[in-house]
């Protein structure tokens, strides 16, 4: 008899927190909305998540990772309701499969790019140029093969010549790849050898690392975040709301504190 | 097949095969003790070889990450040298090795403790000391069982990933590894690296469980065979 108990209480416990997502607030129970944002936007996202959630109701989950994995997953199931992505590039792969809302996509975002090392180091780097010389063991980025800061880095980095080489042909024998901005830092963080390329908001994240040298914005890449909502979600109308959230004085105020270059939505051009 | 994918097949294959024999010998010597001896201790001992079994690989990795990092336990301030174990192929044997170390001395314990401790009385009284009685009688009867662990060990040690990322990174043509590479080739998209990774590891797994349940099914081993 008590097993039987047991096992009712097991599959009741089991029922809590299985309810579907993207619940609509129709019984004055907060909206879910689901949000896979690229990693380096973390920090501020979640802030300007707290303060959308202050004045609405909405309870907001999480998904952090690099652009290229969160667009694979969507790509392989659908189950957000708002994709930030960090390069308009796997935005598009993510349009290409039919998923995003017409006419909700939009480029939201800039950043810069930033050459750091570990702040308990001696490096200097007084021009790009001496990456090719500088005797650190690794250079730590996002992976250049599929992850937008890594791309990002890489492009400035070929942008670069030095005795008829570009840079990028250079360094790329010591590049380390991260799963994702954040993961490069975070090497960067716990060694004094390791030198490394991530956007300047993240470098700004740490106190265990020091900006050797920053990417003017007009030689490096153009670095632009793209926004969207997914079609076919029950909570659409809310998160097109958030999107629109973020094009707010308010939002802009937070993304500018982390150094986020707020794009005015009205010059840039759509692509739908 | 690209060179990188050919090289985390073979630094794989290396990093596997030197974590097994590293681990083997002393980790024989350890389940024997722990399967015919008590002494004090004897159970903290086996539960702490036996926590890589349960705890998350990434848990194990990030403790192994906090003692080899610069102000570590193993770390070059405590040390007055550099090991130089981090993001080296050498953090990948570390990471596979002690991964690899519950399932070799839980399964070599288990096999000793089947070894009637009667035959190795026998061999005593016919004035045969305790070491040639290890090697001539106990380490033959349990052959069989021992095989089984070191493939066990070797099977773990091939298919590790999350310690392994954690201390050795997944630097390609440097410390990526079989389940590191087929991570990295998924989340770039690239299907045909990724399948063939896929086909490989099921090959090496497949190969590995057949050869386990052809050894448990022979029984124990045997003086003349």
């Amino acid at each position: 008899m008590k097993f039987h108990v047991f096992i009712a209480a097991l599959l009741m416990l089991l029922t809590i927190g299985c309810s579907s997502d993207g619940d609509q607030s129709a019984a004055g129970k907060p909206a879910r909305l689901i949000v896979f944002a690229a990693a380096s936007l973390q920090d501020v996202i979640m802030e300007i998540g707290q303060s959308y959630e202050e004045s609405h109701p909405v309870d907001i989950t999480y998904n952090f990772a690099g652009s290229n994995v969160l667009a694979r997953q969507l790509v392989a199931a659908p189950k957000a309701d708002v994709y930030l992505s960090a390069s308009e590039q796997w935005m598009d792969y993510v349009q290409n499969a039919g998923l995003l809302l017409e006419g909700s996509r939009r480029t939201f975002l800039s950043n810069s790019l930033v050459v750091i090392a570990n702040k308990n180091s001696q490096w200097k780097l007084d021009r790009p140029a001496d990456l090719a010389s500088l005797e650190y063991k690794y250079l730590s980025l996002a992976n250049p093969e599929a992850v937008p800061a890594g791309q990002y880095a890489k492009s400035w980095l070929e942008s670069i010549s030095v005795d008829g080489e570009t840079l990028w042909e250079r360094v790329k024998d010591r590049v380390a790849p991260g799963p994702d901005v954040r993961a490069a830092l975070g090497l960067v963080e716990a060694e004094t050898n390791i030198l490394g390329i991530v956007y300047r908001t993240d470098a700004a994240m740490s106190d265990e690392v020091k900006i050797l040298y920053e990417v003017p914005t007009e030689q490096g890449p153009p670095i632009r975040y793209a926004a969207a909502v997914l079609r076919n979600r029950s909570a659409g109308r809310v998160a097109r709301d958030f999107l629109a959230f973020l094009d707010s004085p308010e939002a802009a105020a937070i993304f500018e504190k982390y150094g986020f270059i707020p794009l005015d939505p009205s010059k840039e051009q759509s692509h739908d | 097949m690209t060179d990188t994918t050919i090289s985390a097949l073979l630094l794989t294959l290396r990093t596997a095969t030197l974590a097994t024999v590293i681990v083997t010998i002393p980790g024989t010597l350890l389940a024997y003790a722990l399967a015919r001896y008590s002494f004090p201790g004897k159970d903290i001992i086996a539960t702490l070889v036996g926590l890589p079994l349960v705890m998350p690989p990434t848990a194990v990795g990030y403790l192994l990450l906090k003692m080899f990092s610069t102000h570590g336990l193993l770390g070059p301030e405590f040390l007055g040298f550099d090991l130089d174990i981090l993001l080296t192929w050498k953090a990948v044997v570390v990471a596979c090795g002690v991964m690899a170390t519950p399932l070799v001395v839980r399964t070599a314990r288990v096999t000793f403790e089947g070894v009637d401790p009667r035959l190795e009385v026998m061999a005593r009284t016919l004035g045969h000391g305790r070491v040639r009685t290890f090697f001539s009688y106990t380490l033959p009867l349990a052959s069989r069982g021992l095989l089984a662990a070191i493939i066990l060990g070797f099977t773990r040690a091939v298919g590790e990933f999350g310690a392994t990322v954690t201390i050795a990174g997944n630097i390609p043509g440097r410390t990526q590894t079989l389940s590191t590479a087929i991570y990295s080739a998924q989340q770039v998209g690239r299907d045909t690296e990724a399948y063939f990774l896929l086909a490989v590891a099921l090959f090496v797994g497949f190969a590995a469980i057949m050869a386990t349940e052809y050894l448990s099914r022979k029984g124990p081993g045997s003086l003349t065979g």
